[in-house]
């Protein structure tokens, strides 16, 4: 099958794309829906489609979708995706502050730049880059789990042995349900409900949603219109806030492809560690964790720039990263394609064909949001009175949705309970629910490391790779705690 | 910082401290309960990661709580962080939570939508609507939406 460059443009393709891109938009934004459950049901609508028009609405979705996570973390600190939980810690306070347009405006900019450097990767270096990410087995994959957990640990606010502390217990609750090597029970108590385990969705859901809901409820003398901003700046961007942030976004992509490229690599870890970089790279590094347009730009460009380096190794070696890539391996398979070291050299129109699809998406992407944000932002505007029950129902909705299951419900509202008795004694939730995540594949990679190395513990250190993540991890901790308060 | 400011988060973090003792030793208690180890020909059973998190858990716990009585707390410490809200007020919006969650399956979500939404929104100082003006809501929008479905469409909600 020939493909041509030019096909890109045809009104079919271009159409699934701008669908992929809206429903992105929508998932990524909506929390209780994810960028993976919007690709499983659009999936089987692709079917009857071209092999274009099917790439071009998955992969528009899969970018918007990382990109709509900012928009409800920032206007309502409240992540649509993991990948946006860096973005809330200043992107919402810059919406209290009366400016979430120009939030939303600099996380679609940084978005767009972020995905472009994630593509020129994808374009030249895609099969050195894949070589490099081969050699990444169980013990660098733990390595780097590992000094991206601390990361997030320490920089939540609060002192960071809070942070570590809820990082553990995510850590610990992500055990709950069946062992996934042996397959025997653990923690359930005897109850068959939490066989399953704990589902991280719902968890997030009420941790974000429910604290953001109870905390304005009636403090005497609030009126009824109180606001999430608190000022009607209607200050856009500008010039001065792209010369302040070309740096983040650079550092934002880099960071983003990197880690993106690496085969069972998270997108919350490459967030975070942009942000944390960006912040010691910053002239204000104080700012950050207040409203610096910069922390902003940093993980927004991240989480674009993973998107593109997630393909590297989906094109290359024919091996997905994490579940959205997955999905789309499934999409190749059922439009004849085998994506693989060789996929490059049989199918290159069609490679060159799918460039072109993610440039196109990405600029797609950037003028829908772009265009959308003064509506947008007239959500922090909107009155408490109204928004939070809203919010809350689609809480209750979203969890429900997930697998169908009331007791998610009862999850997500005991978890948002717990965390907003965590605020009150100052331990930061991110971290939780980041532990929750990123614990199955840190607790896969340690137990398979210690079982190739046949239960060797310096294995850890034995690994060149892993050496020098672990390196490069005691020097950001150690910089961090010098910064801040154990 | 005032000594009985510093005194209220000192027992305060001893009992964050003590609960996630307490919550080691549930965690340790499950450890003990996992079968699992005889399918293994080596050490690292399903156990070995839990271990590890608890013994973490146990070090951080006890440092938190050596913080609690030998380390100067600082003005603007995390513990008992004020949030403003009035205590009736949440707990009444948590109690509604909890009966919305929990009246979803037997009830339904039409029904139980509007009659959530109604009673949430005075709580933020929004002007209460009449208990019969919400049942209506609930009531037409029931109507509505099942209207809507079978002529419109032939389709009957459950």
């Amino acid at each position: 099958m020939e493909f041509g460059l030019l096909q890109v443009f045809e009104p079919q393709v271009m159409l699934g794309m701008a669908a992929g891109v809206v429903l992105g938009l929508f998932t990524g934004a909506t929390p209780g829906l994810t960028i993976s459950m919007g690709m499983i049901v659009v999936l089987p609508l692709t079917f009857g489609l071209s092999p274009l028009t099917a790439l071009a609405m998955l992969i528009g979705l899969y970018q918007a979708g990382m990109s709509g996570g900012s928009i409800s973390a920032i206007l309502l600190n409240i992540p649509g995706t993991p990948a946006a939980t860096a973005t809330a810690l200043d992107g919402y306070p810059l919406a209290r502050r009366g400016e979430p347009e120009r939030a939303i405006q600099m996380a679609c900019i940084a978005s767009f730049f972020g995905g472009l450097i994630g593509l020129f990767f994808l374009v030249l270096v895609a099969p050195l880059l894949a070589q490099v990410a081969i050699k990444f087995g169980p013990v660098e994959q733990f390595s780097l789990i590992l000094v991206g957990l601390t990361l997030i640990a320490g920089l939540s606010e609060g002192v960071m042995i809070k942070g570590c502390v809820s990082a553990v217990v995510g850590l610990m609750l992500a055990t709950i349900g069946m062992d996934p090597m042996v397959g025997t029970p653990r923690f359930t108590f005897g109850s068959l409900e939490l066989m399953g385990g704990l589902s991280w969705l719902p968890v997030m859901i009420g941790g974000f949603a429910i604290p953001e809901i109870l905390q304005g409820i009636g403090v005497a003398g609030q009126k009824a219109k109180e606001r999430v901003g608190a000022l009607r700046i209607f200050r856009r961007i500008n010039l001065a806030d792209i010369k302040r942030a070309y740096r983040s976004i650079l550092v934002g992509g880099l960071v983003g492809t990197g880690v993106g490229a690496l085969p069972g690599a998270n997108a919350p870890v490459a967030v975070f560690l942009a942000y944390d970089l960006a912040r010691r790279r910053g002239e204000n590094p104080e700012e950050f964790g207040k409203g610096a347009i910069e922390g902003v730009a940093a993980p927004e460009a991240a989480n674009n720039a993973v998107a593109g380096g997630a393909m590297i190794p989906l094109l290359t070696l024919g091996i997905p990263g994490d579940t959205v890539t997955a999905i789309l391996l499934g999409a190749f398979t059922i439009q004849g394609f085998s994506p693989g070291p060789l996929f490059f050299f049989q199918e290159t129109n069609l490679i060159y064909a799918i460039f072109l699809i993610f440039l196109v998406a990405n600029v797609l992407n950037l003028f829908t949001i772009y265009l959308l944000s003064p509506l947008l932002a007239r959500l922090a505007f909107m009155p408490k009175g109204l928004l939070m029950p809203i919010i809350a129902v689609f809480c209750v909705m979203g969890s429900f949705l997930y697998r169908h299951n009331i007791i998610d419900v009862y999850v997500m509202v005991g978890a948002g309970l717990v965390a907003f008795l965590m605020r009150r004694y100052g331990f930061p939730f991110i971290p939780l629910i980041l532990g929750m995540i990123l614990g199955p594949p840190l607790e896969k990679n340690f137990r398979l490391s210690l079982i190739l190395s046949q239960g060797d513990p310096f294995t850890f250190l034995t690994s060149t790779i892993s050496l020098s993540i672990l390196v490069f991890g005691l020097f950001l901790l150690v910089t961090t705690l010098r910064r801040k308060r154990v | 910082m005032s000594s009985p400011k510093r005194r209220a988060i000192r027992i305060a973090e001893s009992v964050v401290a003590s609960c996630l003792m307490m919550l080691g030793a549930i965690y340790a208690y499950g450890i003990f309960q996992i079968r699992g180890r005889e399918f293994t020909s080596n050490e690292i059973g399903p156990s070995a990661f839990p271990w590890l998190l608890v013994t973490l858990l146990v070090i951080l716990g006890t440092t938190l709580l050596a913080r609690a009585w030998f380390a100067t707390p600082r003005n603007g410490a995390g513990v008992l962080a004020e949030n403003g809200t009035a205590p009736g007020k949440t707990l009444m919006a948590v109690l509604l939570l909890i009966a919305y969650a929990g009246s979803l399956e037997p009830v339904g979500f039409l029904w139980t939508t509007p009659l959530f939404l109604g009673l949430v929104s005075p709580l933020y100082g929004a002007r209460p609507l009449p208990l019969i003006a919400i049942a209506g809501m609930a009531i037409g929008f029931t109507v509505a939406l099942h209207s809507i479905l079978w002529f419109g469409f032939g389709v009957l909600l459950p």
